[in-house]
């Protein structure tokens, strides 16, 4: 500081005459996340953290009391009845207040008007979003060493196995780390103090639902120890953490996005992470299509890629309709070599991009399954024989051609409700949010309104939901190699999508355009208007 | 030399309403600039751009020769800005305040430990360090906001409405602060709505209404602009309805009038004609017994440069 400072350092560098030093941390608190350490001590001296604490503990007391009242001497394996009580308490602490206070922090920034605050500081949203989290698990732990007395008398008392209270133990610390990061992305998502009111009641039952499920699941596994030393458990078990940690980073991607400045890159971290989830999807996918015996057969694979489809085109709809050119703060990292320019376009922001993007990553599931069902020698489910799958159908006819129409109705359901909507409604901000919605909800649209007019019409199918609209319907039906209606299918829903493709055109060679000038330097940064929000 | 602060066109829309229209105006490194308007009138807008809090729908900001376009990381590495509405974190204490922003701001060890001290010791903050900050009053945590803001030691602070709500006591207080950091070398763009006060602190001032700047000038340079057109009041000895007529016929002399045994006239010109003018009047016979233009203030350079428009 420029300001006379005029104090005497102390031995620790704070002066002589100040009546608090700031609070020590010691060599490696200096490197702790600033927000962790606010986060701790704030929670440290808060209510809600030292009341659920104490009330969580004091109610597992009360349990275990009444149970230990009852133990008798033919009590078979008492210590499963102790777990499932302070398990359920456990799953209590961490599993709801835990979330629940991370949503609440990041919420009272706004409230509290200390957001900006954080931004102007040095800190990154990374960092504020990072902080929270640990904050969060630190917390979580805490609730687990003081549980820890009640699940050693558990272990004490027989019958609760060690491996499978560690799975559960580590299962429950995963899912405590997992939800506090959604609940945190939930928080960042509106600023507006009654949207968040709703989301909080809504996380509320959710939080509930999830406390029942895993307190249900910890039970089972205890009671069932057998499962966990079954090979399957642990093929599934990665497969599965890795799917909830796919969606944890994609959470807070989200919530830094959100909380990063408008010029700033809001998109390319979300892309890579979609691109990193794809890949590791096909390498699973080719994991148990060759590993496992019997392999997995072809219809699990091809319908596990469709719901990849559907979860990439929600993801789609959000990318295809960011703004089309690059914020001032992302068009100078634009490589400057043209072919590199072009192989890194679908990664960057804009509308454009992100249809190219939403395009290349179809095809890559598409086809990555399809290679996958005729080079790992999967087959299909149709035929059962002893020595297992021995059916020799084509692909098409175990549900090869399912996927492809989930292909066409993907792209349906996504660029053609994102095309008209923004012919219509323009590109600010707020109309991209209603295009956004509407794409969302544009399959109900395409099942529902074929459905009304059968019934102002009297046709019976297409009143009962049976008609070239209904995706879910037409994936279905052609999944054994057989399409419901296929001239309505082709002269109606193809040229539709080609509709859709032709309508995101224009925006594809925006672009591109915009690529090329900023790679070869014609169009510098600070010309470049910004349009990102 | 780099200005400490350069407003270059900046406009900001908010959907119909443009909030502020083409502002340009720069601050050198030590000036205080009172940032003046109207509610309304763009100056929380300007101030949160160059914050790096907006973004400018055109035009550009820049702080020490930095754009905060970009490189608004960098930008906000060389400002402190103290918002109308600050926040203070519950469950905390003055010290622990100051500390994680000390750490937000990548001060580590010695150093964070002897910031922490020089802005306490600067805001005079010492008995309230172990206090909690909810139990503060206003004027203290207005302190510990700016305590907070000058822990990195910005080049540039910005302070909107920062005597806001604050005692008469504590205003002075304030007074004193933000000169000693004009005093120290850091420009400081503030916002009042106590003008008043603002004349008494600042070197400039910036008018802005209806999100366009009006006027941007050193205090003494428009005050006596505006003292050009000064209403003067002059009681005379004898007849006054002669004096009356004398002053009338005087150059730069407009509106004379008789009113309850003084003359008032308005005074088109400088402090040498007005000079001249008294002689001249001394000259022809008339006998003044007091010879004064009001005092020019801030609110008179406000309300000679706005016309209240409202948006």
């Amino acid at each position: 500081m420029t300001m006379d400072p005029a104090a005497e350092l102390g031995a620790d560098g704070a002066p002589a005459s100040s009546p608090a030093a700031p609070p020590r941390s010691g060599f490696f608190g200096d490197f702790l996340n600033p927000v962790l350490v606010k986060e701790i001590r704030q929670s440290q001296r808060g209510k809600v953290f030292a009341i659920s604490l104490i009330v969580t503990v004091l109610l597992a007391l009360l349990a275990c009391t009444i149970m230990a009242l009852e133990i008798t001497d033919r009590t078979a394996q008492p210590g499963r009845d102790f777990f499932a009580a302070v398990y359920a308490f456990l799953c209590g602490a961490v599993l709801l207040v835990v979330p629940f206070q991370a949503f609440h922090a990041m919420g009272s920034e706004w409230d509290d008007h200390t957001f900006e605050m954080l931004v102007l500081s040095n800190l990154k949203p990374r960092q504020i979003v990072v902080g929270k989290i640990l904050a969060g698990f630190v917390q979580a732990l805490l609730f687990f060493a003081a549980f820890m007395p009640f699940l050693a008398v558990a272990f004490l008392l027989r019958g609760v196995d060690v491996l499978v209270l560690a799975v559960i133990l580590g299962l429950t610390a995963f899912a405590s780390l997992w939800l506090t990061t959604v609940s945190i992305m939930f928080s960042t998502l509106t600023r507006n103090r009654f949207l968040r009111v709703i989301m909080m009641v809504m996380l509320g039952g959710a939080l509930v639902g999830t406390i029942a499920a895993a307190s249900g699941l910890g039970n089972e596994l205890m009671r069932q120890p057998d499962q966990i030393t079954d090979w399957q458990f642990w093929l599934a078990m990665p497969q599965l953490l890795a799917v909830a940690t796919f969606g944890g980073f994609l959470a807070l991607f989200i919530s830094c996005n959100v909380l990063s400045h408008a010029e700033e890159n809001r998109s390319t971290n979300v892309r890579v992470l979609i691109s990193v989830g794809t890949l590791l999807f096909l390498i699973a996918m080719a994991v148990n299509a060759t590993v496992p015996t019997p392999r997995m057969p072809r219809e699990p694979l091809f319908g596990l890629t469709i719901f990849a489809m559907f979860g990439l085109a929600l993801a789609g709809v959000f990318l295809c309709t960011e703004p089309d050119r690059l914020g001032r703060r992302v068009a100078p990292t634009v490589p400057k070599s043209g072919v590199a320019a072009l192989l890194t376009l679908p990664w960057f922001p804009g509308r454009g991009r992100g249809v190219l993007f939403f395009l290349l990553h179809v095809a890559a599931l598409v086809v990555g399954a399809l290679c996958l069902a005729a080079f790992t020698g999967g087959r299909g489910m149709t035929i059962v024989g002893s020595s297992g799958y021995v059916d020799n159908d084509p692909i098409m006819n175990d549900g090869g051609l399912g996927l492809l129409v989930a292909a066409v109705y993907v792209l349906l359901y996504t660029l053609l409700p994102i095309g008209i909507c923004s012919l219509f409604l323009g590109t600010s901000d707020r109309s991209r949010k209603i295009v956004r919605v509407l794409a969302i909800l544009s399959p109900a649209f395409f099942i529902l309104a074929p459905a009304v007019l059968g019934l102002l019409i009297g046709s019976g199918p297409m009143r009962d939901m049976w008609h070239v609209g209904n995706g879910p319907l037409m994936i279905g039906e052609s999944f054994d190699g057989s399409l419901y209606d296929p001239e309505a299918f082709v002269f109606l829903i193809l040229p539709l999508v080609l509709v859709g493709l032709l309508l995101a055109l224009p925006s594809v060679f925006r672009a591109l355009r915009e690529t090329s000038r900023l790679s070869s330097g014609k169009e510098t940064a600070a010309a470049a208007p910004s349009t990102e929000a | 030399m780099t200005s400490a602060l350069e407003v270059r066109g900046i406009t900001k829309e908010f959907g119909a309403t443009k909030a502020v229209d083409n502002v340009s105006f720069s601050l050198d490194a030590g000036e205080i600039c009172g940032f003046i308007g109207p509610n309304g009138a763009g100056k929380t807008t300007t101030m949160r751009i160059v914050s790096t809090l907006e973004l400018p729908d055109r035009g550009d900001v820049f702080v020490d020769g930095v754009s905060v376009l970009g490189s608004a990381r960098e930008v906000r590495a060389k400002i402190g800005f103290m918002p109308d509405a600050y926040g203070a974190y519950s469950a905390t204490t003055v010290m622990e305040y100051l500390d994680f922003f000390a750490r937000a701001h990548g001060l580590r060890g010695r150093a964070r430990a002897h910031t922490i001290a020089s802005v306490i010791d600067f805001t005079a903050l010492h008995p309230l360090a172990t206090k909690n900050i909810d139990a503060l009053s206003k004027g203290m945590k207005q302190r510990l906001c700016l305590a907070k803001t000058l822990l990195h030691d910005p080049k540039l602070l910005i302070l909107d409405e920062p005597a806001a709500g604050l005692d008469p006591r504590a205003r002075v207080e304030l007074r004193e602060l933000v000169s000693a950091l004009g005093d120290s070398g850091k420009a400081v763009l503030l916002s009042s709505h106590i003008l008043t006060e603002l004349a008494e602190v600042c070197d400039s001032v910036a008018v802005i209404e209806a999100g366009k700047l009006q006027a941007k000038g050193r205090v003494d340079d428009m005050m006596r602009e505006t003292r050009a057109h000064a209403d003067v009041v002059c009681r005379v000895l004898g007849d006054a309805e002669a004096a009356l007529r004398t002053i009338a016929e005087m150059p730069h002399v407009t509106g004379a009038r008789l009113d309850q045994g003084n003359i008032t006239f308005s005074f088109t010109s400088g402090d040498q004609e007005r000079a001249q003018l008294l002689a001249e009047l001394v000259r022809r016979g008339v006998q003044p017994l007091d010879f004064a233009a009001r005092d020019t203030n801030l609110e008179d350079v406000f309300l000679s440069v706005t016309q209240g428009t409202l948006q």
